[in-house]
């Protein structure tokens, strides 16, 4: 079964491949894996902590292709939405823009889950860091 | 058709069989039901003889291979593993995945020595604790064939699920790994 140009071009031109700061606040991880056939993927999210957009999307994936262009395909339609546009994003848009087969459908649900464990993850920091801010003023 | 595989061969349900019993009641149950000896039958009687001895193939196949019964059981009672439990690798092992997934990648692009010997550390860890997934799975399964309420049953045959689903990571971290570092022997 061949690839669809596509996904060929995202794996072989792969777009915002990397890694943001873990710690940073406005910095939102998510890391999902497939016990199947061991993918892992780590995808990567910084926020504007002001307008609540997504300035800029990194991502490291280990797997096959179509793995690694869903998450390339992720970090592109990541970048200038909003973090509820962005909780928007389902796995079929991934899989027909990359016009995925059947068998590889698992690969764009992995991503959509790294975009909502990235989302999520942010949220969490942002709320901790909204705790710590009203206990501060609390002792204040 | 609706026995379980256990019950067309008269087992008690155990995750540890006596295979040797197992292949005596195959050998007594295919002699019954091969259709070779229903020749003479009508031809409903020959279809059914060769569904029914399709059905002990599949039923010997299972329950004999160790890997298969525990799935088998496991789907019998927990059903086909769902989205959500796949979803629960804790995210300790992940992190580890993808760090020595990127150790690897910087061998394949840079090898050294100091990286193949702690690659090669790593895999031989991987190796050691599938092992204890191993050990973890046998004990689980002897406190399987002894528990007596479906509850308890169920409730160990969900963690045997949850150990294999780590073991598989493990596997193919370990085969990844393995095949980078001593490629002729794939």
């Amino acid at each position: 079964m061949a690839y669809s140009t596509k996904v060929i071009d995202h794996y072989n031109n792969p777009r915002n491949v990397g890694s943001l700061d873990v710690k940073d606040e406005a910095v939102g991880t998510g890391l999902v894996g497939a016990p199947e056939c061991g993918d892992v993927m780590k995808l990567q999210i910084r926020v504007n902590e002001e307008t609540g957009v997504i300035e800029d999307a990194k991502f490291k994936t280990f797997g096959c292709g179509s793995a690694i262009a869903s998450s390339s395909l992720a970090t592109e339609m990541l970048k200038g939405k909003t973090i509820e546009e962005a909780e928007k994003i389902k796995n079929t848009e991934l899989v027909q823009e990359l016009n995925l087969p059947p068998v590889k459908i698992h690969c764009s649900v992995l991503a959509e889950d790294a975009i909502k464990a990235a989302i999520e993850d942010f949220k969490k920091k942002q709320a901790a860091k909204r705790e710590k801010a009203q206990e501060a003023l609390a002792n204040a | 058709m609706n026995k379980t595989y256990f019950e067309l061969f008269g087992l008690d349900e155990k995750l540890n069989l006596d295979t040797k019993l197992l292949q005596k009641q195959f050998y007594a149950l295919s002699r019954e039901l091969h259709p070779d000896f229903h020749q003479s039958g009508t031809k409903a009687e020959q279809a059914q003889s060769l569904d029914a001895s399709s059905f002990l193939n599949q039923a010997f196949l299972t329950l004999k291979d160790r890997e298969k019964r525990l799935l088998y059981v496991i789907g019998l009672h927990l059903g086909d593993i769902t989205e959500a439990e796949k979803k629960q690798t804790p995210p300790e092992l992940l992190m580890e995945l993808m760090e020595l997934r990127e150790l690897l990648e910087e061998h394949k692009h840079a090898p050294t020595e100091s990286l193949r010997t702690s690659l090669l550390a790593s895999l031989s860890d991987l190796q050691a604790r599938q092992k204890t997934c191993d050990d973890d799975i046998d004990a689980l399964c002897e406190k399987f064939d002894v528990a007596t309420t479906l509850e308890v049953r169920k409730s160990i045959l969900s963690q045997i699920r949850t150990v294999m689903l780590k073991k598989n990571f493990l596997r193919s971290l370990a085969r990844t790994i393995d095949s980078e570092l001593n490629p002729s022997e794939v």
